[in-house]
């Protein structure tokens, strides 16, 4: 466990050092702020915009974060790094574990920081309280990472550095975009990952509530696909020859 | 095989049962709690849809803020922005009380299938306004305004009366506008003398509204002031206009339903039998047509009596 932590501590250390993700964490503000100034084009309709938008580049920076995994896998394996790792007491899958940990708290911290100055913001400028449902659609976003962590890690180690980030936002879009399939449940949510389980950004505008034992439940399905994936991995990396 | 391999083997299979497992119960149960999913789109665009009928929307108004009307020659690039609107978004209720509405006068028909599906949206069960300007759309004659001669869509009274009492239905509290479309588009989709035909209208839903909780009508919904409006209707059907304002005759069958509709609703009234005028306590006659009227509220010395328990001059217990 302490070897998976040391990893993960390494992964969200280099992300939230790096003070380009603080510069992008108050451009999303500002332009989340922005959508206020579309009072007269949306004909009224600029307070459920400003939600939108900031669930919408949540949603994004979520993404974003953990596409970085998807360029640190294969440039460690391709440097050597991973393999002067992997020659100490430290297993494949630890490595692996620890990568998805690191990334999903990064992930954790750089859109709750988003979620938080969005819902400010919008409660500041109509004078408004937040209602529940925002903190819920924007809750499920953050822990949606769970599972896309371990999709990125997935294809960070199966595909080299130029490949990887485009296999896994594609992923991610049809994860998300799961139409009618998603009424085969075992297929989709099962093998393949069904991200439109955390999809309630209309909830947040409408303020409809989402039930607790839902939110429970999707978590749980997050971790379970995300250890699923994650132990599918690990055989490929097993095998994989690392230089 | 090593023991480490059978352990990840087995964590893999397991934590597979455990999210196929329950992304069995999450699907039905996400599609109870947003049950709009069930209208989206199938498009794959990652679950923006919100954010997308955003932008569609505000394209929508640019693009209809810069016509000076939308008639037959742009209705159909307006009305592909406003369907684009909806499939992304059928909670989007601007959509259809400002969107949808701005195409009824060039393409009738399809702001009343649009405004259907609307009434259809659990999310929407609520609102008034969507039910009331699909029967308003319905209960007028549209023609073409770069052709008058063209009609687009006649009057369809009855599917109009339908939409006009879903509205009535979504609220505790009707306005009188609703109420007076309602009675209206359903006597018309009757045909014949319209006052007669409002009468009998209201005097249907009178008789609904006494029926048993046994029996369901399912045309019917709950008039709050029905007695009132009956009495107004009898009145217009006792003395009938035409178009131009000149009185009428009123037909024998009109007199039969005043005639019952005065024995069975409107007897506690103390209305004229001729004017169909509420007599005041103590008239001996009507005070706007002059005809005679059976006297009541009046003591037995004589006195008229106000709304007390006993009479003010002799203590008589009323």
């Amino acid at each position: 466990m302490s070897e998976i932590m040391a990893i993960a501590s390494g992964t969200w250390k280099n992300i939230l050092r790096m003070k380009v993700v603080y510069f992008l964490i108050f451009c999303v503000w500002v332009l989340v702020g922005i959508a206020s100034m579309y009072e007269i084009l949306t004909i009224g309709h600029h307070k459920p915009l400003m939600m939108d938008v900031s669930l919408v580049l949540n949603a994004i920076a979520a993404s974003l974060v953990v596409l970085s995994v998807t360029f640190e896998i294969p440039r460690e394996l391709r440097q050597g790094v991973a393999a002067t790792l992997l020659t100490k007491s430290l297993g494949r899958t630890q490595y692996l574990a620890g990568k998805a940990v690191g990334i999903c708290v990064a992930g954790f911290v750089i859109c709750a920081l988003i979620a938080a100055g969005s819902l400010i913001i919008y409660a500041l400028t109509f004078s408004e309280a937040i209602a529940g449902p925002m903190f819920q659609a924007h809750f499920l976003l953050i822990i949606s990472i769970i599972p896309m962590a371990s999709m990125a890690v997935f294809f960070a180690t199966l595909f080299p550095e130029v490949a990887a980030p485009v296999l896994t936002i594609i992923a991610i879009w049809f994860a998300y975009s799961t139409g009618i399939i998603a009424n085969i449940p075992v297929v989709y949510g099962g093998l393949l990952p069904n991200l439109d389980l955390f999809n309630f950004k209309s909830h947040a505008v409408y303020l409809k509530p989402i039930p607790i034992l839902y939110m429970i439940l999707v978590t749980v399905w997050g971790i379970a696909y995300a250890l699923f994936l994650l132990m599918l991995t690990s055989f490929f990396f097993k095998v994989k020859d690392i230089k | 095989m090593k023991k480490d391999t059978v352990i990840r083997f087995m964590i893999m299979i397991a934590s597979l049962a455990v999210a196929s497992y329950l992304a069995c119960i999450l699907t039905p149960m996400q599609s109870d709690i947003s049950q709009e999913k069930n209208f989206l789109t199938k498009a794959p665009v990652a679950g923006l849809h919100k954010f997308f009928a955003d932008v569609a929307w505000m394209r929508f108004i640019n693009f209809a803020g810069g016509l000076s009307s939308i008639d037959s020659t742009n209705v159909d690039k307006v009305s592909r922005m406003l369907e684009k609107i909806i499939a992304y978004d059928p909670n989007f209720v601007e959509s259809y009380q400002s969107g949808v509405l701005s195409i009824s006068n060039a393409d009738p028909k399809l702001a009343v299938k649009l405004l259907e599906q609307a009434c259809a949206n659990p999310h929407l069960a609520h609102n008034i306004q969507i039910p009331f300007y699909a029967g308003f759309i319905l209960s007028r004659t549209i023609v073409d305004q770069n052709n008058p001669d063209k009609i687009l869509s006649e009057p369809d009274y009855a599917a109009a009366a339908r939409f006009f009492r879903m509205a009535i239905q979504r609220t505790r509290d009707p306005e009188s506008y609703l109420i007076s479309n309602y009675i209206h588009a359903k006597a018309k989709a009757r045909g014949g003398e319209e006052s007669l035909a409002v009468l009998s209208v209201l005097y249907d839903e009178w008789k609904m509204s006494k029926a048993g909780k046994d029996e369901i009508y399912s045309d019917y919904c709950q008039i709050p002031d029905i007695e009132e409006r009956l009495v107004k209707a009898t009145r217009e059907a006792k003395y009938p206009i035409d178009d131009e304002g000149r009185l009428l005759k009123p037909s024998q069958k009109a007199l039969e339903l005043i005639a019952k509709v005065q024995q069975e609703i409107l007897f506690k009234k103390h209305l004229c039998e001729n004017c169909v005028t509420p007599a005041a306590p103590g008239d001996k006659f009507c005070g706007t047509c002059g005809h005679a009227v059976k006297t009541w509220g009046v003591c037995s010395c004589g006195h008229i009596l106000s709304s007390k328990a006993y009479c003010t001059r002799c203590g008589k217990k009323q």
